[in-house]
Formats: C-alpha cells, sequence, structure tokens
C-alpha cells in the first residue's frame, strides 16, 4: 500500500503522463487531418485506451491518464506536500488543475450538444444531436403531445457485424430487434452493381460508406424486426435520412418507429423571428448573420438577438449562432438558422479554475518575489553598515 | 504573511486542514495501518479498470420515455421503403403493361413481373427486372456519340471480363427497333464486375445502343443468365415500346436523320421555341428554366425546376485551364481530382461546333457559403476557344438535375456565340 501510495505521488508518475498527454495531443491532432475532429477526440481524449485494429489496447487515452493525473494531483500535490504558509500557492495551484480536470469530466458525463434549425417563424422545445443516434417509437395518434419510447445511441452504436439487440416495454405490444447499425450508409434499390450490407428488404438495400471526415456528415442505418406475441415478423430498413418513419400495425394499433439524430427537450421554446445576413461588397460570402428569436416560456416571450460571440445563456444552456443555410450560390432566401446548442452543468468552471490558478499563481511567485526583496534588502542594509 | 492576524479564522483552518493532512499522511504511510485507506484506493482503481467494461446485454428494456410534440405526422402503415426513403415520387412501382412515363417525355410498356425503380442521376430510366433485385435494367443518354459503340461495346465487355472486340465482331452485331431508328443490340456472357469490383460468374447482359450526332442512347440489362434468358423476350419487347412523348418518333426520326441540313437539339419540351439573344449569346431556353437575374460573374443565368440553377461564366484566355475548372468543381462536391487519363475518358457533348468534356458529379455541395448541401449533383462543361473560355454548370439536388439532364445537353446544343 505504501509502495501504490508513493507511486500516485510521485513526480515521475506525473512526469509519465504529462507527457502521455503531450503525446495524446500530438497525435490526436495528426489523426483529425485524416479523420476529422469527431473521430480524434473519440479515440484519443473520450477513450480509456487506444486500440489496435485487432482490438488490443496499446497506449492509454484521454480518460485514463486525466484520472490518473487527477489522482497524482490530489495524492502528490496535496496529501504529500506540506501544508504551509510557504506552499499555499502551489496548493491552490493544483486546487485549480484539479477543479479544471473536473470540470473536463463533469462535461464528458453530463453534457448535451447539438443544433436547432429554424426557418423563420419556425418554433422548436428541443435541439438535436450533431452525432448521436436514438430509436423513437410511439403510437400513430393526432395528438399533439405523443409519449414515445426512446432507445438511446448507446444501445444502438454497438450492434455491428450482425449483432442483435431485442427491446421490449411493458406497454409495447411487440419486441423490437435491431441489428447491424452502420455509421454511414445510403439507402438504395438493391441492384446488381453493388453488394448490400445485410438483408435487402422491400428491394432496398444498405450501401456500406466510409465515414466521413465531419461526422456530422454521416448517415446511419439500421436493420429493425418487430416481432408480435404470435411471432409475427416485420422488417424493415431504418435510415437516419428515410423522410417518413416507419408504421407498423400490432394488435389492432399502429405505431411508428424510427431512427433519428438524439433530440434533447429544451426548458422554454425559441421562435425565430427574423435572420439576417449580410454579404461582403460585391459577393456572395457571409460577412455576418444574426438571428432575432423570441424564447418562449408559458406565457413569458422574451424578444433575444442572437449574433456571432453573443450567444444566449439560459436555463442551463447556450445558444450559439452557427451557420445558416441553403448555401446554395445565387440562392436569395428563405434561409434557415442554425444555432449551436450546448447543455453543460460545468460550463463556467474552466473559466473559474483558471481565475483560482492565477491567484495560486499569483500567491507562490509573490510570495517569491518578496523574500527576494527582503533578501536583497537586508544584503544592501548589510553591505551599508559594512562600509559605514 | 498571507494567513496573518488580520484573519484568524482563515488561520485557525489552515492549521486544522494541515494537522489532519499530517495524520492523513502518516496514516496513510504507515504500512500497519494502511488497511484504513486502501477500500477507497481499491475502489478508485476498480472504477478506472471497470468504467469502459460495461455492455448492455442482448434483450433490454425500454426505460426512457418523453413526451414530444415534434415527431413526423406522415408515418402510415403500407408504405413502401422507396416511398419512405423519399426515391420513389411516383408512388408504388406501376402495373403490368400499363403505359407509363419519365419525366413526360419517356414512354414505354413495362414488361410482366418488372418494377420501376426511382431514377438517378445518370439513369433516364431505371427497372428491376422480373422483380429480382440481382438484375437491372437502365436506360441512359450522353451527349454527342457518348465515346462511340467501340469504346462502349468494349467498356461493357470489360465488365462481363471479356477481351476487346474485333472490327469485324463489332460490324456483325445485329439491330433492334429502338426509338424508332436502328440501334446495335449487345449480347454478353461471362463474370460481371460491378461498382464494388467484386466479380460474380454466370451473369449476362444485355444492352442497345442507338447513336445520333446529338446524344447516344443506352439501354442496359444486367442479371444472371437464367434470369437473363428468362426476360430476354421482354427486354426486346421493352425496346420496342420505348419512345419519348406524344412527337417521340417523330423526334427520334429527326435526329437519325442529320443530312436534312437542320440544325435540331435532342428531343426536348422547348425543342423548336424560338431562340432567345443575352449578352452575346443565343440559345433556345428549355422547359421549366427561367432567366435568374444579372449574378456578377456571370453572363447566363438560369433557375432550374426548385433548387437548381445553372449559368454560364465567360473568362478571357483559357480560364484557368479545363482540367483546373473540372477538379475545381470535383472539389466543391468533395471528390477526388480527376486524373488527366479521367478527364479524356470523360464523355463528350457538342458545344459552339466542337466537343466538350461533360462532368457530373456527385456529392455533398460545398459553395461559397462553405456549408455543404447534401445528396447534390453538378454537370459542368469547359470549353477553351483561344481567347477565352467557356463554363457551363448546373448544380441542385440530385433527383432535379438528373430530370434536367437532357435539358442541359439541349441547351448546350442550341447555345451559339453573338457577334
Amino acid at each position: 500500500m505504501q509502495k501504490l501510495y508513493r507511486l500516485f505521488a510521485s513526480y515521475g508518475l506525473a512526469c509519465v503522463l504529462l507527457l502521455c498527454l503531450f503525446a495524446l495531443t500530438l497525435f490526436g491532432t495528426l489523426y483529425q487531418v485524416d479523420h476529422g475532429l469527431y473521430a480524434a477526440k473519440q479515440r484519443f481524449f473520450n477513450s480509456w485506451f487506444l486500440h489496435t485494429d485487432s482490438g488490443l489496447p496499446f497506449f492509454p487515452g484521454g480518460i485514463l491518464v486525466m484520472s490518473l493525473l487527477t489522482i497524482n494531483l490530489i495524492v502528490g500535490g496535496l496529501m504529500r506536500i506540506q501544508w504551509r504558509k510557504r506552499n499555499a500557492g502551489v496548493l491552490i495551484i493544483h486546487l485549480g488543475i484539479i477543479f479544471m480536470l473536473i470540470s473536463g469530466l463533469v462535461k464528458f458525463v453530463n453534457s448535451e450538444e447539438g443544433h436547432l434549425t429554424l426557418y423563420e417563424g419556425q418554433q422548436s422545445d428541443q435541439f438535436i444531436s450533431y452525432h448521436l443516434y436514438e430509436v423513437s417509437i410511439w403510437e400513430i395518434s393526432q395528438a399533439s403531445q405523443v409519449p414515445q419510447w426512446i432507445i438511446p445511441d448507446e444501445l444502438l452504436s454497438d450492434l455491428a457485424h450482425g449483432k442483435k439487440r431485442s427491446f421490449h416495454a411493458k406497454d409495447l405490444p411487440f419486441t423490437l430487434v435491431l441489428s447491424d447499425f452502420l455509421v454511414n450508409c445510403k439507402a438504395l434499390p438493391k441492384g446488381p452493381n453493388w453488394q448490400a450490407e445485410g438483408e435487402v428488404i422491400d428491394g432496398y438495400g444498405f450501401l456500406k460508406l466510409p465515414p466521413e471526415k465531419e461526422n456530422e456528415m454521416n448517415v446511419a442505418g439500421l436493420h429493425a424486426e418487430v416481432i408480435d406475441a404470435n411471432g409475427h415478423v416485420q422488417k424493415a430498413l431504418l435510415w437516419a435520412r428515410q423522410q417518413a418513419p416507419w408504421a407498423v400495425e400490432v394488435d389492432g394499433h399502429r405505431f411508428a418507429i424510427e431512427l433519428a439524430h438524439t433530440a434533447y427537450p429544451m426548458p422554454y421554446t425559441i421562435r425565430l423571428d427574423k435572420f439576417t445576413k449580410d454579404d461582403h461588397p460585391g459577393t456572395m460570402m457571409a460577412k455576418a448573420y444574426k438571428s432575432q428569436v423570441t424564447r418562449i416560456h408559458g406565457s413569458d416571450e422574451k424578444p433575444i438577438l442572437i449574433q456571432m460571440n453573443e450567444p444566449l445563456r439560459e436555463g442551463g444552456l447556450v445558444l450559439f449562432q452557427a451557420s445558416y443555410g441553403p448555401s446554395t450560390p445565387g440562392y436569395q432566401g428563405p434561409f434557415f438558422s442554425v444555432f449551436s446548442v450546448v447543455r453543460n452543468p460545468s460550463d463556467k468552471w474552466p473559466e473559474y479554475s483558471l481565475w483560482v490558478i492565477t491567484f495560486g499563481l499569483v500567491l507562490a511567485f509573490g510570495r517569491t518575489l518578496l523574500n527576494f526583496i527582503r533578501r536583497q534588502n537586508q544584503r544592501r542594509s548589510k553591505a551599508a553598515g559594512e562600509q559605514a | 504573511m498571507f494567513f496573518g492576524s488580520g484573519d484568524a479564522r482563515i488561520a485557525d483552518l489552515w492549521v486544522l486542514n494541515n494537522r489532519a493532512m499530517r495524520a492523513f499522511r502518516t496514516k496513510f504511510t504507515s504500512a500497519s495501518v494502511g488497511s484504513g485507506i486502501s477500500p477507497a484506493v481499491l475502489a478508485l482503481l476498480s472504477l478506472l479498470v471497470c468504467a469502459g467494461c460495461g455492455h448492455p446485454g442482448r434483450d433490454v428494456e425500454i426505460t426512457q420515455r418523453r413526451i414530444s410534440s415534434n415527431i413526423p405526422r406522415n408515418a402510415r402503415v403500407g408504405m413502401s421503403t422507396a416511398e419512405r426513403f423519399g426515391q420513389s415520387p411516383m408512388g408504388a412501382p406501376r402495373q403490368q403493361m400499363e403505359s407509363t412515363a419519365v419525366d413526360d417525355s419517356l414512354h414505354f410498356e413495362l414488361p410482366k413481373g418488372w418494377k420501376e425503380l426511382a431514377p438517378t442521376s445518370m439513369r433516364l430510366l431505371n427497372l428491376q427486372p422480373a422483380g429480382n433485385a440481382d438484375a437491372s435494367c437502365y436506360v441512359s443518354v450522353l451527349g454527342g456519340d457518348g465515346g462511340g459503340l467501340a469504346a462502349n461495346l468494349n467498356r461493357w465487355r470489360k465488365q462481363m471480363g471479356l477481351e476487346p472486340a474485333t472490327e469485324e465482331e463489332l460490324a456483325a452485331l445485329p439491330k433492334v427497333n429502338l426509338f424508332g431508328g436502328e440501334a446495335t443490340l449487345i449480347e454478353l456472357r461471362g463474370s460481371f464486375a460491378g461498382m464494388d469490383g467484386s466479380a460474380q460468374s454466370g451473369w449476362g447482359l444485355l444492352g442497345a445502343v442507338a447513336s445520333t450526332p446529338q446524344a447516344t442512347l443506352f439501354v442496359k440489362m444486367t442479371a444472371p443468365v437464367e434470369i437473363l434468358e428468362q426476360e430476354h423476350d421482354a427486354f426486346l419487347d421493352f425496346l420496342d415500346s420505348l419512345q419519348f412523348g406524344q412527337h417521340g418518333e417523330h423526334q427520334h426520326q429527326a435526329q437519325a436523320a442529320p443530312d436534312n441540313g437542320e440544325e435540331s437539339a435532342p428531343a426536348m419540351d422547348g425543342a423548336g421555341a424560338e431562340k432567345i439573344t443575352q449578352n452575346g449569346y443565343r440559345f433556345q431556353l428549355p422547359a421549366g428554366w427561367t432567366d435568374a437575374g444579372p449574378k456578377t460573374m456571370r453572363t447566363l443565368n438560369f433557375r432550374v425546376g426548385k433548387e437548381t440553377e445553372c449559368y454560364l461564366v465567360v473568362l478571357s484566355g483559357d480560364g484557368g485551364g479545363t482540367a483546373a475548372n473540372l477538379n475545381r468543381w470535383q472539389a466543391q462536391m468533395g471528390l477526388e481530382p480527376l486524373s488527366e487519363e479521367e478527364i479524356a475518358a470523360l464523355p463528350r457533348v457538342p458545344m459552339l461546333h466542337k466537343q466538350a468534356p461533360l462532368l457530373l458529379a456527385e456529392g455533398d455541395y460545398v459553395g461559397m457559403g462553405g456549408t455543404p448541401s447534401m445528396d447534390m449533383a453538378l454537370l459542368g462543361v469547359a470549353l477553351e476557344l483561344g481567347d477565352h473560355a467557356l463554363f457551363l454548370k448546373m448544380v441542385g439536388p440530385d433527383k432535379e438535375v438528373a430530370s434536367q439532364r437532357t435539358a442541359f445537353i439541349s441547351f448546350l446544343a442550341s447555345l451559339e456565340e453573338v457577334q
């Protein structure tokens, strides 16, 4: 146990971990060039280990390195160090770094990111993930608000290479079996010129495509089977770019099943009132664009302007003006406005941690400076005394 | 000095913490009492080791529920996959022997058991013989001679794993009726190599090629040999039934007989309309095209359909060169640049009494706005004329561009420079 303590408290471990972080940052940045930002983040930073193509772990990933670094900072920086006034600055710096790492962990575990895309006059109380998918099931009705069963991304994205998973709920009269999740694919009428990935259903199959560098450009696909209590099976392809959900009838009830990007509810509704785009003179390149929106919360309506570097921060969400479209050359509108939406409980924590670190640095270096000045004064006084 | 007499409470806390830490450190570093802290460390290590190991089971209960008002309202039991994927605007497959039309210009009789699929950017008509997913039959058109009969025959022979045909074999090919004229019938057996490069043995190809000075029409069926033989007669009947519009026969005769000296465009709704002169160019405006007004750099600027645009840019000199511009368009569609050989192999279309390379690129278009538009197609033609160069480009949703392909070639054929 003593050895373990010494190991976690050691400068050696800190150096190794910092070198690992350096390597992850360097190779993650290089990896991004060919594979895009999302893939690089997932492989190098949002992982416990880096794996070879055959699945063997060969290097610690960002989560493992930063977790060990946090332990190292706690054990070595707070427990082993002498708690004396002269170490106050160093202790506060360590606390600040730990706080920063914890804020990263909170963001990794508990944040939601996506976009809200609206044409003028449209409104929405949910935003859509850029990267994650979900399968939603609901009973078809004319009701304005409909209860849905949700199968989240973590239960879908591992269903590759023929792997199946069945889903049931006590209120659902059928079992849904999902399989063959494809990160990027195109649904096409099956012809002789290509091999479909998985079963061909109703003349259509999935053409597997290589993942796009920009992950949000990928279009996922899934094979789905609905099995009722009598064992009757209905099959379909679920494609993230389908224009209508798959509808099935079971026991006289009609259900819709859809694969789509994950939708996150917002605590209020945003309505786009006006989108304004200013172009550089003589070009079609946007110089600036902004959105006049209304934040609706019950009967309370508040007009808000969202533009570059002026996001809306409210209800635990941050809405940034991200882009607009369509971008077809010569297109004169109407345009839609795209807001990047982030729900991150630790949104401001890195800023706070920087203030803590700054305070610690001022304390540590200020103390050293004052000691230096004091020693210089003493030396000068001593020299003056000797001359006198 | 930082926690001096000015704030005794902070100093007290500091001392307390210092003592506690010292005691904790002493306890922890003592081997005899190390067991007191070990559960915490072990738990932490266990967390590190196991955090990434949790896998959901094969059978999962759905526990996540939500109430939503933003749901698609177009779910309908019985909707076909093609309809759900928005690839069958015409609805369910056509009934047997029903007289049908594509884009109001192509009429045919669908053989028994065949299915009509959504057209693609390269295929005016896309069919599935015998309802078999491995079989395919389509009609496509290329401007000019489309590379010539020999080149296309040998391309198909190569797809079937066969050696190029000799001139004698070429001359001996049988002729069939197509669009009221004569077409060369090609029948091959071999190992079919599709787009993914995998060769499948025991396959056959039935094709017909009809060339006119303005355009070349291709009808091609590929299928396993047994299906090909079973559908052989149906294919010939299908060829015989193909015609353009209500005046298709007349149009085909006009294209097939250029010796009458008339400049005629391929079969188009706009054919026969008066030519328009604008900014030094005279042309026939195809049906459904409208003037989109002046725009920087654009000599001619049209809006086509709902979201497609087509415009002519005229630059001095070589305008940067044909290859550079074709590859710039490739890049806009997110595609790799073409090699010199690939550019040389592009189909040629008639333009200003010359033959210009026609580029068809499909992908996600990134224009000057920087935001990509999905499922787009680009048709582009570059022509160098010594002191100036012309670049005609059509860009829009792939289905809309596919439906305007013939109109694009027709427009090119009608284009004249006015002195």
